[in-house]
């Protein structure tokens, strides 16, 4: 079980802003200099956001499963970093398809769309009683809440 | 009037008056849950994880999705469809990362709108009044590109006017909005989804039929070549970056998302509805997908001229479908339409009656509040009808202001602030003002030729107003930490 607790909240955020400045970067400056690797940059720096806020989210009271950690989180960042590298290594050029696309094609429908697609969708039915909200933590939730005067 | 692809036969006139009256009698049935403000502006803790599911995915995919996407993909291949595949799993993400914070909140406090929770969350009625006037442009931006589509696909599927097209569309659509509000508007919704996805049978079907699934004759076109079938379009390569990170992660900013996760009855629904809404969203991303390649397909195959005006690329590939099929095809899109302009309907209006005259001190009493939204839920798609129509330099300016915006001012708030217990009330303000001055000042820059971005310019919002909502929360303390309200706190252990 791995803890996140403020203090790592406070650094995976403040490391996520830097990846959005990162991004803003990547994309102005490849764009402007015609620098295409540091636009591939940009996009693993895409998929890291991605993993920082699954980071934010996936925790219940600041604790978190290593199996939530390989899956979805690092399961999505990777199936993102393939679909991007395979997308970059075959644009605009005439190659054999596979089913049907295009190489670059075929990354960006299979990685990124059925990968992550596997990643939140399928990880929700496989993990969301378990571990992202298990009945006696809501009960504890609604506990306390109902303990307290609501908020106006 | 334009160019007409489609010739409207009784299997789409027939098809489209039983959908549009099936649309209405929901929506009247839905008013007997509309009784308090809550219910009415929010449809709060009222619906099942199925209904939230297939309404979030109708609501999200609108005319840009199964008119403007095709179009796009005819234009510039895969380049868009970063959009597409990267909303459906983003959606089923929100659902990861907010849902049962946000589900949490209408248990702590009274939800009706998103402001709502932002006010309670900062304990703050300017971050509560920048957030609506946000929401309120946005929502009025959209609703009037979902005029201009509406009277567009109404003129290709009744042979009507453009302007007889969006009257019909609108009036029967604000008919049973009037009773039933945002209840009315998630069950509509929830039905039209459930149109959409035949649709996309048909799509699905359709492509095969004509392309056997070969896009080599598209690679192979001098007209079009490699760069419309690789992964990352003819568009610049950046382009893809910033649709494919802004799509994902901006889905969980979109209201059209947000304002249903409080609107779910139990959080167990939490998990039906993100995976039902991502699963259904990406099943629809086919539309975008198919109507595009198959207008390419069709272009390159020589069995129709190039199109003069790319919006037109998915009416070229249903005019290629038999009757039956059109029809489906052409409910789904109406469908795509109606569901999207009903929530915008009443997310501006209730910006308005609850949030904005509420930020400056007026609070409407509760009864009072469905009245004045009643109301407001006639002019305000007045409104977007008198821009969407007569609008010009400013529709094209603020029709761009949609998705971006959206997130811009709603992953600072939402994402960040509901997950990170040091986002201060400064900070939000500082993020949130930014978002709402530069979103429009981009678009009017370009707009007048004086400066643009070398890519889409909500990536530069987006990213300025979650940076400076992070350094600013890092040096001030107003509800952050041990400075939020303690009722909250028990949020922030969910």
């Amino acid at each position: 079980m791995i803890t996140i607790g403020d203090q790592k909240r406070d650094v995976i955020v403040v490391i996520m802003a830097l990846l959005w400045a990162f991004v803003l970067y990547a994309a102005w400056s490849g764009a402007v200099n015609k620098n295409s690797g540091l636009i591939l940059c940009g996009f693993f720096a895409s998929a890291l956001i991605v993993g920082a806020f699954y980071l934010l989210g996936a925790v219940t009271n600041e604790k978190m499963p290593v199996s939530v950690l390989v899956y979805p989180v690092i399961f999505n960042v990777v199936c993102w970093v393939i679909a991007f590298v395979m997308a970059y290594q075959t644009r605009g050029q005439k190659l054999d398809f596979i089913l049907g696309m295009h190489p670059g094609m075929f990354g960006a429908i299979v990685f990124f769309w059925i990968g992550s697609m596997v990643a939140a969708a399928v990880g929700l039915l496989v993990w969301f009683d378990k571990h992202i909200l298990p009945p006696d933590k809501w009960a504890e939730f609604e506990n306390e809440v109902t303990q307290q005067e609501k908020l106006h | 009037m334009n160019e007409q692809f489609i010739q409207p036969s009784p299997w789409i006139i027939g098809y489209t008056i039983v959908f549009i009256l099936i649309s209405m009698g929901i929506g009247f049935y839905a008013s007997k849950y509309a009784k308090t403000a809550e219910q009415f502006f929010g449809g709060t803790k009222m619906f099942g994880g199925v209904t939230i599911g297939l309404a979030s995915m109708a609501a999200v995919m609108s005319a840009f999705g199964f008119i403007g996407g095709p179009g796009l993909v005819y234009k510039f291949g895969m380049s868009s469809i970063w959009m597409t595949i990267a909303c459906g799993p983003g959606m089923a993400y929100g659902y990861w990362i907010l849902a049962k914070r946000m589900r949490g909140m209408a248990d702590v406090t009274d939800v009706a709108t998103l402001p709502d929770i932002a006010r309670v969350r900062f304990n703050s009625q300017a971050v509560r009044a920048v957030l609506a006037i946000g929401l309120f442009l946005a929502a009025i931006s959209y609703l009037s590109s979902q005029v201009i589509g509406g009277g567009i696909l109404m003129n290709q599927m009744l042979g009507v006017s453009n302007e007889w097209g969006i009257v019909i569309m609108f009036g029967t659509t604000v008919a049973y909005m009037i009773f039933s509000g945002m209840s009315g508007s998630i069950l509509t919704d929830a039905f039209q989804g459930f149109i959409m996805l035949i649709a996309v049978i048909a799509v699905l079907v359709g492509f095969f039929m004509m392309t056997g699934g070969d896009l080599t004759p598209i690679m192979n076109s001098p007209q079009f070549g490699p760069s419309f079938v690789d992964g990352f379009g003819s568009m610049p390569l950046q382009a893809a970056l910033v649709f494919g990170l802004i799509f994902f992660v901006g889905a969980m900013g979109q209201p059209t998302m947000l304002a249903k996760m409080y609107s779910l009855k139990t959080p167990q629904d939490i998990k039906k509805a993100g995976v039902i809404g991502g699963l259904s969203y990406g099943v629809t991303s086919i539309v975008w997908i198919l109507c595009g390649y198959g207008a390419l397909y069709i272009v390159a195959t020589g069995a129709s001229p190039a199109l003069a005006k790319a919006d037109n690329a998915a009416f070229l590939f249903v005019s290629k479908l038999g009757g039956v099929t059109q029809a489906l095809v052409m409910a789904g899109l109406l469908a795509a339409i109606v569901s999207t302009s009903s929530f915008f309907i009443s997310l501006s209006s209730s910006a308005i009656t609850r949030d904005l005259i509420g930020a400056f001190g007026h609070e409407i009493p509760h009864d009072k509040q469905i009245r004045i939204g009643q109301i407001l839920q006639v002019i305000v798609p007045l409104i977007a009808i008198g821009m969407g129509l007569w609008g010009g330099r400013m529709v094209a300016i603020l029709g761009a202001l949609g998705w971006g915006f959206f997130a811009s001012v709603t992953i600072p708030t939402f994402a960040i602030g509901m997950l990170w217990k040091r986002c201060s009330t400064e900070g939000i303000l500082t993020g949130l003002v930014f978002a709402v001055i530069s979103n429009p000042a981009y678009l009017i820059l370009e707009n007048l030729k004086i400066f643009k971005f070398p890519f889409a310019g909500y990536l530069f919002c987006i990213a300025g107003a979650v940076v400076l909502t992070v350094v600013v929360s890092l040096f001030t303390k107003t509800s952050a930490g041990e400075n939020m309200p303690k009722a909250l706190k028990p949020i922030f252990k969910l």
